[in-house]
C-alpha cells in the first residue's frame, strides 16, 4: 500500500480545503471534533478539538467522599467501567497502605477482564462500521456484550455504570449460581470470536483498508505517552499488568499480545488476540477463587491518612492512572486522572498526515478513544 | 392449457389489439397497446422497488440477528408506504445559491435511465416491451446517462462536499463501465446477437454462465459499481465526511434519487439473470417465474454483500477497476473468441 | 499495490466467501432482539432502577424514619428532608424528595439506609413529558395508596459498620 501524494515527477495545484469532522459524526466515538486540511482526498493536517464532555470530574471528586467519588470514576471510559473503578481504589488504598481481603481481589480482577472483553467487543464492531460494513459485525459483537453486561448486572445492578468497587473491596458479593453462569459464558466466548474473526480477519477488503495504514513507529509512540493496545501493536511489550504488577496478576498465567507493524490492522488483531487472553484469565481466576470477606468493613466517614500516591491499571485503552493527594479528610484533597485515550491522541495527528479522508477515519477507530476519558 | 398459463400476457395483449382493430386504426392500436405496456413496465418497477426495499431491510436485519421492520403492516410489508408518506411530507428545500433548475432537473436524469432499461428486458417468451436489435448497446449507451445526472446533483448543489462526491461517483461509473461492456462481448460473442431475446433464445441448452464464468463474475462486481451499492458505495457513505451527491435533496426530490438506486439494483439483477443465467428458459414452471426467481437470486446475493462487507476507498476502487478487471476481461474476450473459433473448425457451425 | 490486495489475488477471493458464510448462517438463526414493549426482559435481582421509599410489609407504614443518612451518603445530594416535630416530640417527616433528573443510580442510599426504607426499584422506564422530583409527603404518611410490591428487595449486602 503506497502512501498516497507522493508522486516525484508532478506537482498537483489543489486547493487546501478545511474539513469538519465535526462534534457529531456518524463514526461515534463520542463528541469529538477533528479539524481536518484536505489538499484533494488527502489529509495534510489535522487538528484535534475535544473538551466537549468536559463534566469537571476532578474538581468535583474533592468535594465527595472517597466512597462517593467511586460512581464518578464510572463515567470516565465507561465503555470498561469497572477497570476505572478499579484504578480509583487502588489508588486510594495505596494512599492508606490497605490490604483487602483476597476473594476481593479476584472479584475484581474478574469484574475488571469482563469490561475488558465487553469494551474491545465494542472497538471489534464500531471499527468494522466505520470501515462500512453496515453494522453486521457490531450486532454480532453487541450480541455477547449483552451477555457479559448481564452478568454483571447480576452481580452489581447496572450495565454501563457499575460502581461495583469500594474502598477496601467490592460493594457485594457474587450471587448464588453466578460463578457457574460465568464459566459457561466463557466457554461460549472463544467460538464467538472466531465468528468475528471469521467475518473480518481475513476479508481482503478489510486488509486493504487497513494494513499499512497509520502506521505509528515505536519510538514515536514512546515519545508521545501511548500506551495500551496502541502501543503494543507497534511492537513495544509494555503492560502495566506485568511492568508494575497490581492485585493478583502476578499469580495469573497469560500472554501479552503484540505486534510488529503498528498499522490499523495489528491494532485491531492485538485488541481481538486480548479479548481471547481475557478470557483465559477469567477462567483461572473464578476456578481458583477463595472464600472469604468481599471487603474491609470501613466507617463511614473513612478517612485517609495524609499522602499521596499513584496507581495505574492496564485499562482497555492504555494506562489509566489516579494520583491521590490526601490531607486527612474525608475527601481527596486532589484527585489527577491519567486517562489513556487523552495521552493516546496525541498521535493522531502524526498517524493521519499524508493518508485520505477514508484513512483518517479508519485510524480514529483504530486509537479507539472515549470521550468520556478524554474529557474527564 | 400449458400455452395459457405460460403465455397469458401475451396472449391478452395480442386478444385486446386483435379486438381494438376492429374498430380503430391499426397504428392507433399499436401505440395504445405500447402505452398500455408501458404503464404497466412502470407500475412494475414502482412495485419492485417496494418489494425489493422492503427485501433488503428485512434481509439485513435477520443477518444482523434482530428482526428488520415489523410493526407497519403484517411483516413490514407497509413499512415503505409510511416512509413515502413522511417523505412526501417534508419541507422542499432548495439551495438558494444553487442552479435551480440543474437542481430540479437532476433526480429526474438520474431516475429515468433506471427505468428505460426495462424496455429491453424479456420477462418471458415474447413479454418484451420491444424487441430492439441492439438491446444490449441500448442498455449500456442509457446507462451511462445516469453520470450525467449525478454531475448535476453535486454541481447544483452549491456545495463543494457534494461536488467532490459527485465527481467520485462520476470517476466510479464511468471507470466501471468498461470492464461491464467487455465481460458482456464475450456472451454477444457467443450468442451473435446484441438482442437481449436472441441472447436468451441462445441459451436454450446452458446458460452463459456455464460457458463464461469469469465474464458473469467481472459482470457483477462491475455491475454492483455501477449501482453504487457496496462495496462499491463510497458516495453514499455515511462514515464519511462527504455526505455524497444528494445531501441538499429532501423529501420526494431524495426519494427520486433512492427509487433509481433500487430500480438499478434489480435492473442490474435483471441483466444478469438474462445474460448469464438463462432469462425465462428452463422448464417446468412458467417462464416468467424463472425469470422472477433468478432475478431476485441476484438481488438476494446484492444485499447479502451489503450485509457483510466493507467498502472500498476510491483509488483502491479505481485500481480494481483499471489494473484488474479490464485486463481479466479482455483476456476473457480474447479466450471466448479463440474458443468459438476454435469450435467452429471442428464442428463446423 | 494500489489495487488493494494483499497477495496479488483479486478482490473477491477466499476471506470474502468466508464472511458471506458466517452472515448466511446469522440470517438463517433466529433473532436475538426482544420485542419490546410486548416482551420484556427479565431484569436481575439486584438491578438498579430509580431509587424509592418501601413500606414495612407487616405494619403497612414506611420505614423510612427520617435519619437523613440517605441525604448524607448521596454523592450528588439528590435527596432533600423535611422534618417536622409533633406536640409529644416525635418527629415527622413532612417531605422526602428525591431528584430523579440528578440522581446517579449508584445505590449508595441503600446501602447506606439502616431500615432498609430507600431501595433501588426495578423501574427504569422513567421518561415523561414534564421533568419531576419524586416525593413523598405527608399526606402519604397518612395515606399510603398500596402496599410496595415484594419483589423490591434490597439488593446489596453492607459492608457493615465499625
Amino acid at each position: 500500500m503506497e502512501v498516497a501524494p507522493e508522486s516525484p515527477t508532478l506537482e498537483s495545484k489543489t486547493d487546501r480545503v478545511t474539513v469538519n469532522l465535526g462534534p457529531q459524526h456518524p463514526s461515534t466515538h463520542g463528541v469529538f471534533r477533528l479539524v481536518l486540511t484536505l489538499e484533494g482526498e488527502t489529509v495534510v493536517d489535522a487538528d484535534a478539538v475535544v473538551g466537549y464532555l468536559h463534566r469537571g470530574t476532578e474538581k468535583l471528586a474533592e468535594e465527595g467522599t472517597y466512597q462517593q467519588n467511586v460512581a464518578y470514576t464510572d463515567r470516565l471510559d465507561y465503555l470498561s467501567g469497572m477497570l476505572n473503578n478499579f484504578a480509583y481504589t487502588l489508588a486510594v488504598e495505596k494512599v492508606d497502605g490497605m490490604q483487602i481481603p483476597e476473594r476481593a481481589e479476584y472479584l475484581r480482577v474478574i469484574a475488571g477482564e469482563m469490561s475488558r472483553i465487553a469494551s474491545h467487543m465494542v472497538f471489534v464492531g464500531t471499527f468494522a462500521a466505520d470501515l462500512g460494513t453496515y453494522f453486521t459485525p457490531l450486532m454480532y459483537t453487541f450480541r455477547e456484550r449483552e451477555a457479559i453486561l448481564d452478568l454483571l448486572e447480576m452481580l452489581c445492578g447496572a450495565r454501563l455504570t457499575f460502581s461495583y468497587y469500594r474502598v477496601g473491596g467490592v460493594a457485594a458479593d457474587a450471587p448464588p449460581g453466578w460463578v457457574d453462569r460465568c464459566k459457561a459464558l466463557m466457554e461460549r466466548l472463544p467460538a464467538k470470536i472466531d465468528e468475528y474473526e471469521a467475518l473480518l480477519t481475513e476479508n481482503e477488503i478489510v486488509l486493504a483498508r487497513t494494513k499499512g495504514v497509520g502506521i505509528l513507529e515505536p519510538g514515536t509512540a514512546v515519545s508521545y505517552g501511548v500506551t495500551g493496545p496502541t502501543l503494543r501493536a507497534s511492537g513495544v511489550r509494555y503492560d502495566v499488568r506485568r511492568a508494575k504488577p497490581y492485585s493478583i496478576y502476578p499469580t495469573l498465567d497469560f500472554e501479552i499480545p503484540t505486534a510488529t507493524t503498528g498499522d490499523c490492522f495489528d491494532r485491531y488483531m492485538v485488541r481481538v488476540r486480548e479479548m481471547r487472553q481475557s478470557v483465559r484469565i477469567v477462567q483461572q481466576a473464578l476456578e481458583r477463587m477463595p472464600k472469604g470477606d468481599f471487603a474491609i468493613a470501613l466507617p463511614r466517614n473513612y478517612r485517609v491518612r495524609p499522602g499521596a500516591a499513584y496507581a495505574s491499571v492496564e485499562s482497555s485503552r492504555g494506562e489509566l492512572g489516579f494520583y491521590i493527594v490526601s490531607d486527612g479528610r474525608i475527601a481527596p484533597y486532589r484527585c489527577f486522572i491519567r486517562a489513556p485515550s487523552f495521552i493516546n491522541l496525541g498521535v493522531l495527528r502524526q498517524m493521519t498526515v499524508g493518508w485520505k479522508v477514508a484513512d483518517a477515519v479508519a485510524i480514529l477507530g483504530s486509537l479507539d478513544i472515549v470521550m468520556g476519558e478524554v474529557d474527564r | 392449457m400449458r400455452a395459457i398459463v405460460d403465455q397469458w400476457p401475451v396472449l391478452l395483449r395480442e386478444g385486446v389489439a386483435g379486438y381494438l382493430k376492429g374498430f380503430l386504426s391499426p397504428t392507433l392500436v399499436e401505440v395504445l397497446v405500447t402505452a398500455a405496456v408501458i404503464a404497466l413496465l412502470l407500475t412494475f418497477s414502482a412495485v419492485t422497488v417496494m418489494i425489493l426495499v422492503w427485501l433488503e431491510r428485512k434481509i439485513i436485519g435477520r443477518i444482523q440477528d434482530r428482526y428488520g421492520p415489523n410493526r407497519a403492516g403484517r411483516y413490514g410489508s407497509l413499512q415503505l408506504i409510511a416512509d413515502t408518506i413522511k417523505l412526501l411530507s417534508k419541507e422542499d428545500i432548495v439551495p438558494a445559491a444553487g442552479d435551480r433548475w440543474v437542481f430540479y432537473l437532476a433526480p429526474i436524469v438520474v431516475v429515468l435511465p433506471a427505468l428505460l432499461i426495462y424496455a429491453v428486458i424479456p420477462f418471458g417468451r415474447g413479454m418484451i416491451l420491444t424487441d430492439l436489435n441492439v438491446g444490449i448497446l441500448y442498455v449500456l449507451a442509457i446507462s451511462s446517462l445516469t453520470t450525467v445526472g449525478i454531475l448535476m446533483a453535486g454541481w447544483a448543489s452549491n456545495n463543494k462536499y457534494s461536488l467532490l462526491g459527485a465527481m467520485r461517483a462520476a470517476a466510479q461509473i464511468v471507470s466501471y463501465e468498461i470492464p461491464m461492456v467487455l465481460s458482456i462481448i464475450g456472451v454477444v460473442l457467443i450468442a451473435g446477437s446484441l438482442s437481449t431475446v436472441a441472447i436468451v433464445d441462445a441459451q436454450e441448452r446452458v446458460p452463459f454462465v456455464v460457458l463464461q464464468p469469469l465474464g458473469f463474475l467481472l459482470f457483477f462486481v462491475a455491475a454492483i459499481a455501477e449501482a453504487n451499492r457496496t462495496p462499491f458505495d463510497l458516495v453514499e457513505a455515511e462514515s464519511e465526511i462527504v455526505a455524497g451527491y444528494h445531501t441538499e435533496y429532501s423529501g420526494m426530490r431524495f426519494a427520486l434519487f433512492f427509487l433509481a438506486e433500487y430500480m438499478n439494483t434489480f435492473a442490474i439483477a435483471a441483466l444478469g439473470a438474462t445474460l448469464f443465467l438463462g432469462g425465462w428458459q428452463w422448464g417446468i414452471l412458467p417462464p416468467y417465474v424463472w425469470f422472477f426467481l433468478k432475478s431476485y437470486a441476484l438481488v438476494f446475493v446484492l444485499l447479502w454483500i451489503r450485509g457483510t462487507l466493507p467498502r472500498l476507498r476510491v483509488d483502491q476502487l479505481m485500481g480494481l477497476a483499471w489494473k484488474v478487471m479490464i485486463p481479466l476481461a479482455l483476456a476473457n474476450v480474447f479466450a471466448t473468441a479463440a474458443g468459438i473459433s476454435l469450435w467452429q473448425r471442428l464442428f463446423g457451425a | 499495490m494500489a489495487s488493494g490486495s494483499e497477495n496479488g489475488k483479486t478482490i473477491p477471493g477466499l476471506g470474502i466467501v468466508k464472511g458471506m458464510l458466517v452472515t448466511l448462517r446469522n440470517l438463517l438463526r433466529r433473532p436475538v432482539t426482544v420485542q419490546y414493549p410486548e416482551e420484556r426482559r427479565v431484569l436481575a435481582q439486584r438491578f438498579r432502577g430509580a431509587p424509592t421509599l418501601v413500606l414495612d410489609e407487616v405494619t403497612g407504614k414506611a420505614r423510612c424514619v427520617g435519619c437523613g443518612i440517605c441525604v448524607r451518603a448521596c454523592p450528588k445530594g439528590v435527596i432533600t428532608l423535611e422534618l417536622s416535630t409533633l406536640p409529644n416530640g416525635m418527629r415527622r417527616i413532612e417531605e422526602y424528595a428525591i431528584d430523579i433528573n440528578r440522581c446517579l443510580f449508584c445505590g449508595l442510599c441503600e446501602e447506606a439506609c439502616p431500615f432498609d426504607a430507600v431501595v433501588m426499584s426495578p423501574e427504569f422506564e422513567l421518561a415523561g413529558y414534564h421533568q419531576y422530583k419524586r416525593s413523598w409527603n405527608a399526606r402519604y404518611w397518612e395515606n399510603p395508596p398500596e402496599a410496595v410490591p415484594e419483589a423490591i428487595q434490597p439488593g446489596y449486602t453492607r459492608a457493615g459498620v465499625r
